[in-house]
């Protein structure tokens, strides 16, 4: 429960109960206005306010709390507080199976689910030594390119929708539906599929929903086209967004920021080309980058993005390869379900696997570029079928870091612009 | 394989704790040479390892044999925790990521990365959260992920997989602190169970 309070037309939202909201002393962070007052060495402004935007506003897509200090209208100050959704992901994964964390894996980014199971079954992969087969690694890459379509959508959809153009939302998310409908049909799931597996994926593409990926993919560019007529040279997105939220190149290194939010600061950075993994080196493919790293520049560096990731989706489908999608090596890799019913060494190699997989004792660090940078996972191996440690480097719990930097000299509505294109999910964030 | 520069300019070795599965060149830095190490690789190398990718930690005590008054480590491990640092250098290198792990005892004070890259300020706050490690020289070190005023230190190998008072809300855990720290909102608002039933 929260109340509000109206001044000067403006309404105030002050997240603590119980507190009488007209008493000043209690508005705030005191002795951060005091600060900023000797700065600024102005008694005009003594009137300070500290603003507290979220956990529960609808612009911080999720419950990201910044706690802003304002003179008027101008933010000089803006703090982010995280750790609202912090549910102890790094801690359950010390006292779980390999195979049972993979579900929550989908929990952290879960707008794009499978991209977290890959990086997290690569990881494991890396650190027990195999590769899994051709097709499982094809298969792996065309869910990660539709997850990196699917996040952006929802990126241009939901900041279009804070700024205040609400058709494109309905736009970006009729295609998102497309893809809901063969990411469901291929993993049996709209959300939180849980389809890859370490040492392949859950099970093969069947004919129908590979002419289903070919439809979308010769039908989405033009989308893409249609997503642009309506923003880019739309004169309100272009006022929101052009020169707002500037974040140097200089700046964007310093803060480890990665994805399109370094992109779009003009450094050319892709994981996919830097590292590739799951066969990307075979794909043909740009990484578009931004030249003066504005809210604009992040926004057409993601539409480029879902433009080229329909590039390598159409490559990937004119040469699926053909074969299995499971690797064969019974130490860690769980053997198929038809097999485990009709074998019995396989139902042997199935309860061996399930209940004493010895993962190697060592260390690995494997990343991903993930639709909101780059996400890793810093695996410590214990010879036992529980991980001594598992770390997660999640790209918007550092990304999130620029929010200081960028928000403060504009106003409220830029600060919602620049949350908007910094794009980040409070799930992958507090993990 | 690694980075020879690092072993002739500063005698580093590479680690041999665990096995590295990864290929990425490992190095173990004393406590008080990792602040040139880092400075080095990011200001003097050529071509500069621009980004820290992650730092996170590992404990290393043995949980099995410790007893309230013995702390006893695992096999080969020289201090309780790891420090581990990755750096991503972006330029056409032949090692992207460099490791660099550092042994920590506990209580012991790592200094602070944040003068050289401003993105690890959040990164040793979590650390510090996560694992009760002290950097010294960083500009505000407090609670990132669990609330202001909590007790412990969950990834610490000891602290029990539910939580020390699982009961306990978030809200609650940060009242009980503001009271402690007196911005006068305490008295309003008791961090009991039944005062957040009456608000």
């Amino acid at each position: 429960m929260s109340e509000t309070v109206t001044t000067h037309q403006k309404t105030i939202t002050i997240g603590e109960q119980g507190v009488s909201p007209l008493r000043r002393e209690l508005l705030g962070n005191n002795a951060r206005i005091e600060e900023l007052n000797l700065e600024l060495g102005n008694e005009l402004h003594e009137d300070l306010m500290t603003l507290n935007m979220g956990p529960q506003h609808p612009a911080t897509h999720g419950v990201l709390r910044v706690v802003l200090t304002m003179d008027g209208e101008v933010i000089l100050d803006a703090e982010p507080v995280v750790g609202y959704l912090h549910r102890g992901k790094e801690k359950m994964a010390e006292h779980l199976t390999y195979f049972q964390y993979i579900p929550h894996t989908d929990r952290l980014d879960y707008l794009a689910p499978q991209i977290n199971n890959v990086a997290y079954c690569l990881t494991v992969e890396k650190l027990c030594g195999f590769e899994v087969p051709p097709r499982a690694a094809a298969i792996r890459l065309i869910l990660m390119e539709m997850m990196r379509i699917m996040s952006h959508l929802i990126y241009v959809g939901t900041t279009a929708l804070d700024i205040g153009a609400a058709t494109i939302f309905f736009h970006s998310f009729r295609e998102r539906e497309d893809l809901y409908d063969l990411v469901d049909k291929i993993t049996g799931q709209r959300m939180n599929n849980a389809y890859i597996r370490i040492g392949g994926v859950g099970n093969d593409i069947d004919a129908d929903t590979l002419a289903g990926i070919r439809k979308f993919v010769d039908a989405f560019p033009e989308r893409v086209d249609e997503y642009e007529r309506l923003l880019t040279n739309n004169r309100i997105w272009w006022n929101r967004n052009r020169d707002v939220g500037i974040l140097s190149r200089e700046d964007a290194l310093s803060l480890n920021v990665t994805g399109p939010v370094l992109r779009g600061s003009g450094v050319e950075h892709d994981l996919r080309r830097a590292e590739p993994y799951s066969g990307y080196e075979n794909y043909d493919f740009e990484v578009p980058v931004g030249t003066t790293g504005d809210c604009f520049d992040r926004y057409l560096v993601r539409l480029e993005e879902m433009r080229q990731s329909t590039r390598i989706l159409s490559q990937a489908l004119d040469k699926l390869p053909a074969g299995e999608v499971y690797a064969e090596d019974r130490r860690f890799v769980l053997p198929p379900k038809e097999k485990v019913f009709s074998s019995m060494e396989e139902l042997i190699y199935q309860f061996k696997v399930v209940t004493e997989m010895a993962v190697p004792r060592g260390e690995v660090y494997h990343a991903v570029e993930a639709a909101k940078g780059e996400l890793g996972f810093y695996l410590v191996g214990d010879n036992g079928p529980l991980a001594h440690r598992l770390h997660i480097r999640s790209p918007s719990f550092i990304n999130i870091q620029a929010i200081p930097l960028l928000a403060p000299g504009g106003f409220i509505s830029d600060l919602v612009a620049i949350i908007g294109s910094l794009d980040f999910v409070m799930g992958e964030c507090d993990r | 394989m690694g980075l020879t520069v690092l072993e002739e300019r500063f005698g580093l070795s590479p680690a041999g704790y665990l096995p590295c599965a990864d290929g990425r060149p490992t190095y173990e830095v004393g406590v008080d040479q990792l602040h040139d190490v880092l400075a080095f690789l990011h200001d003097e190398h050529e071509p500069p390892f621009e980004q820290v990718s992650n730092i996170t930690a590992t404990d290393e005590i043995d949980i099995s044999e410790t007893e309230p008054e013995r702390e006893v480590l695992r096999k080969n491990a020289k201090k309780r925790f790891r420090l581990v640092y990755h750096l991503r250098n972006l330029h056409e290198v032949e090692h992207r990521v460099v490791r660099l792990v550092t042994w920590l005892a506990d209580g012991e004070i790592a200094p602070s990365a944040t003068d050289l890259w401003r993105g690890t300020n959040w990164m040793e706050r979590e650390v510090y959260d996560m694992f009760g490690i002290l950097f010294s020289g960083h500009p505000d070190l407090k609670r990132i992920l669990m609330p202001d005023g909590y007790e412990g230190h969950p990834l610490r190998k000891e602290f029990p997989l539910r939580g020390l008072s699982p009961d306990r809300l978030y809200r609650q855990w940060h009242l009980a602190h503001k009271d402690v720290s007196g911005d006068g909102l305490s008295h309003h608002a008791p961090a009991t169970a039944e005062g957040e039933e009456q608000s």
